[in-house]
């Protein structure tokens, strides 16, 4: 592996297809890499791969790149790219950006161990498209409108009517959380109920004023994305009103559903 | 010029591309089919995860203004 003269095979993803897509109209993939090739693995099952220079994709420079997110940003494209191409052909188990084999043997022969385990994603991921959802809460926003709701003043005047609205301000902050605890919960239920599979990640603690309450990811079949989609869309403008802010990504490759624990 | 001292992070940030940050963070941090044999320090995936998180928030509020 310290080998720097050497190339690698950089895996892309796993396809499962009736026949061999065409090699015409392949993306490139990463920098530097071999032309994209589809290797056998098993009836209908081919693992897609390029060479990979060490000196570019040994573990060292890679390290040092990974640093730089410019760079890690343009081979997440280049890496999607191919997966998404051959998303079109088949199902995929896409692989993780930088998943490198010394050689296409041992490449296969590690897909070829697990072939039960790839069966069985294979089916549950098949017909099916990931979609992300991430809810934030825009806290002084929040405040601003559940202060404005529950009315001015009490008509104390002086220090009373400043330690009234300081004590006023603290339970609304506590509301405010617990709220957010609330509808987090509650649209991931709902949107859990339209998919056939949900994972939910620990939510990213954002910086001051902005807080993710919910960054989940659901596995939807292809033939009732449209209606998942209104549904996100419909949860989005009720939720919009109260300081949230709902965004929806994808069709993604089924990244989140595809790991040791599923 | 200011400009030159623009890292590339700090360029992909202020495009406010979330999307891009979005795309990144799953083919990065999320399931693992198999694991390669030429792997990454878990501790340098790690760390761009965390820089990855900041962006994103960072993103967001960008976008908001």
């Amino acid at each position: 592996m310290t080998d720097t003269n050497g190339t690698a095979t950089y895996v892309y993803c796993l396809l499962s297809a009736r026949r061999t897509p065409p090699p015409t109209r392949r993306p490139r993939g990463l920098a530097g890499t071999g032309p994209v090739r589809a290797l056998d693995v098993d009836d209908g099952l081919r693992l897609i791969v390029a060479d990979a220079p060490l000196s570019r994709y040994g573990t060292e420079p890679i390290e040092q790149h990974l640093r730089d997110l410019g760079w890690v940003s343009s081979c997440a494209l280049a890496h999607e790219r191919v997966v998404e191409h051959f998303a079109r052909h088949g199902t995929v188990i896409p692989m993780k950006l930088f998943t490198l084999f010394a050689g296409d043997d041992r490449a296969v022969d590690h897909v070829r161990r697990s072939l039960k385990r790839v069966r069985r994603v294979l089916t549950r991921v098949s017909d099916r498209q990931e979609w992300g959802v991430r809810l934030r809460l825009d806290e002084q926003r929040a405040l601003r409108q559940r202060m404005a709701t529950e009315g001015k003043s009490t008509g104390a005047v002086g220090g009373t009517a400043f330690l009234v609205r300081k004590q006023r301000e603290r339970q609304a902050v506590q509301d405010v959380a617990k709220d957010a605890r609330v509808e987090a919960d509650r649209l991931y239920s709902a949107l859990a109920r339209r998919a056939d599979d949900a994972r939910r990640q620990t939510p990213a603690q954002a910086g001051t004023g902005t807080t993710v309450v919910l960054d989940a990811a659901f596995l939807v079949p292809i033939r009732r994305a449209a209606a998942f989609r209104a549904a996100v869309k419909a949860a989005a403008a009720a939720l919009e009103r109260r300081g949230f802010d709902l965004t929806l990504t994808g069709p993604w490759p089924p990244y989140n559903f595809v790991g040791d624990s599923t | 010029m200011k400009k030159k001292s623009i890292s590339k992070a700090q360029q992909i940030l202020s495009e406010a591309d979330a999307s891009l940050l979005d795309l990144v963070d799953h083919v990065l941090n999320k399931g693992v089919f198999i694991e390669g044999e030429v792997l990454l320090g878990l501790a340098d995936v790690d760390l761009v995860y965390l820089r990855l998180s900041a962006l994103l928030c960072a993103a967001d509020r960008l976008t908001e203004t």
